[in-house]
């Protein structure tokens, strides 16, 4: 049987919590089913990574779509 | 009147060339034709009459004496109202910046006006390039001008409505993850994403750094390399700008297709998920037309539609939460409910899974250049269903899921909207030609030797006019 944490909390709460934790204070008062929708959305998983992923792959921080191939054009 | 209305940004340009068009007679007939419409079709935010005029003046007195710029000289043109116009506002269709006032010119208007192009007016948007059609918002929804009860598409809805109904020759939007290509597929018009870093982004409000373009809509695909060809071009105040000299974008258009290696991403919209049956038969048929005209059509498969499109959704809420952060924290009420729940979950992106993301995005883009490597380009679906009700937030919602076009702001590669049809009820259907990275004259090549062969370029949306301006657009 899971041990019950005395810092167990609610969704709700956890909704809050996060909401809080961001700045967004007005919009949970204002919107708090848009801001508990946007909580889910935001935490979902990414989704299984393809076969040629690595967790050390280099991210595509500056994106350059010419090091993927080039059509034509010439460079500067 | 109508006459003027569907001149081609192509035959106006010879014909002001040769002063047999007068560019202030031009933006005239245009100008009475956007007063005649606007209170139907609600595409324009602000028409700039005044500017328009004195453009066009000055267009034809250079040209009168001899003093002719290129293809746009005197040829009016409209801007979504996310690029920034000196003087006015950048309204991006939000109460939040109705009292904004823009210093200078986005470089993409520097370089129209440098052509000697006229700028007509700001298009209505969804709400900073991410919203959706709502009665929130300080100005109406533009409306689809096949069918006023329907989704024009977005984000840039106005750019795509005034190409459709002749209310401008071409316009300039933006696309982060569809946003040219989806009003092109809902009002039958040409929609073109090039390649990342093509055109510069200064002076133009960010949706998400890494996935935003700028791109024009035309009713021709001559008509879009040459708008493409006036704004492109490297600039150092955009730190995305490509370095490199815009390829000639007119030059092959006539080549045809025949010897040309076309993939057909089939699986995007046949397992990945189903498309409308309307819009299946009518790409199914286009690479039909492709293949008779000596292409040779093979189907191909890359990663799911689904990893392509999470993969640029999650870079793009996180970069869009960064840009919109302060003001969902201090007045999150002054947005659009569908703005807000649009903006609302970049906040809760772990880090990791933008890093992974971008990760991801890395691993596609190869995936895509060699996918690539044996062909000269790809087709595939734009939107996987017709323009739902306008006033059907959550269908609308589900259609910004149910699309092709995502994968190709992951990739950063060009891809264009052209028509394919038209459905029983009149509604266009659309199929996206895609390109290697730069490939522009390619993406253009095809998709100008299957709207000749084709027709679906040439139809026009039956406009409605206010009673009292009605002479005006017959």
């Amino acid at each position: 049987m899971a041990e019950k944490s005395e810092t167990d909390i609610t969704g709700a709460q956890w909704v809050r919590a996060l909401a809080l934790a961001r700045g967004l204070d007005r919009a949970h008062a204002l919107f708090p089913a848009a801001v508990a929708a946007a909580v889910a959305r935001g935490t979902s998983s990414l989704g299984p990574q393809p076969a040629k992923f690595s967790a050390v792959t280099e991210p595509a921080v500056t994106f350059d779509p010419a090091e993927f191939g080039d059509g034509s054009g010439e460079p500067t | 009147m109508s006459e003027l209305a569907y001149l081609t940004i192509a035959e106006a340009g010879r014909l002001i060339r040769a002063r047999q068009l007068s560019p202030v007679e031009f933006t005239k007939a245009l100008l009475a034709r956007i007063a005649a419409t606007e209170p139907t079709y609600h595409a324009y935010i602000a028409v700039t009459e005044e500017l328009a005029l004195a453009q066009a003046k000055t267009a034809e007195a250079e040209i009168m004496r001899g003093d002719w710029r290129g293809p746009m000289h005197g040829v009016p043109y409209a801007a979504k109202d996310i690029f920034d116009v000196a003087g006015m506002a950048t309204t991006c269709h939000s109460r939040l910046r109705i009292d904004h006032r823009a210093t200078a010119d986005a470089t993409a208007v520097v370089r129209l006006r440098e052509a000697g192009a006229v700028l007509l007016g700001k298009l209505a948007l969804h709400e900073f390039a991410t919203g959706g059609p709502t009665l929130e918002l300080p100005w109406p929804a533009a409306r689809n001008p096949w069918n006023l009860d329907l989704h024009p598409g977005g984000s840039s809805s106005g750019s795509g409505v005034a190409v459709a109904i002749g209310t401008a020759p071409g316009a300039l939007g933006t696309d982060t993850g569809g946003s040219v290509r989806n009003p092109a597929t809902c009002c039958g018009v040409i929609g073109m994403k090039p390649t990342y870093g093509t055109v510069s982004r200064a002076g133009v409000f960010p949706l998400a750094f890494s996935l935003d373009n700028v791109g024009p809509l035309t009713r021709t695909v001559e008509d879009n390399a040459i708008l493409l060809k006036a704004i492109a071009g490297h600039d150092p105040a955009d730190p995305a700008s490509a370095h490199r000299k815009p390829a000639d974008f007119t030059g092959t258009l006539d080549a045809g297709v025949k010897g040309l290696r076309i993939g057909l991403i089939a699986h995007f919209y046949t397992e990945d998920m189903i498309a409308a049956p309307e819009q299946s038969a009518a790409i199914a048929a286009a690479a039909d037309v492709l293949r008779r005209l000596g292409a040779e059509v093979r189907e191909i498969r890359l990663s799911s539609l689904q990893r392509y499109t999470e993969c640029g959704r999650t870079i793009h809420l996180a970069e869009a939460y960064a840009v919109h952060e302060r003001d969902l924290q201090e007045r999150p009420q002054d947005y659009a409910e569908i703005t807000r729940k649009k903006l609302l979950p970049g906040a809760f992106i772990p880090a990791v899974d933008y890093v992974r993301a971008q990760q991801l995005r890395t691993v596609l883009c190869a995936e895509f250049a060699a996918a690539m490597r044996d062909l000269d380009a790809v087709i595939t679906l734009s939107s996987l269903d017709l323009p739902c009700r306008i006033d059907d937030a959550e269908t609308i919602a589900k259609t910004y899921e149910r699309q092709c076009r995502m994968p190709f702001n992951v990739t950063g590669t060009p891809a264009i909207a052209v028509p394919t049809g038209f459905t029983a009820a009149g509604l266009p259907t659309a199929m996206q030609i895609v390109g290697r990275a730069f490939a522009e004259p390619m993406v253009y090549r095809v998709a100008h030797a299957y709207c000749a062969a084709t027709g679906w370029c040439e139809r026009h949306p039956p406009v409605k006019a206010a009673e009292r301006e009605k002479s005006l657009v017959e």
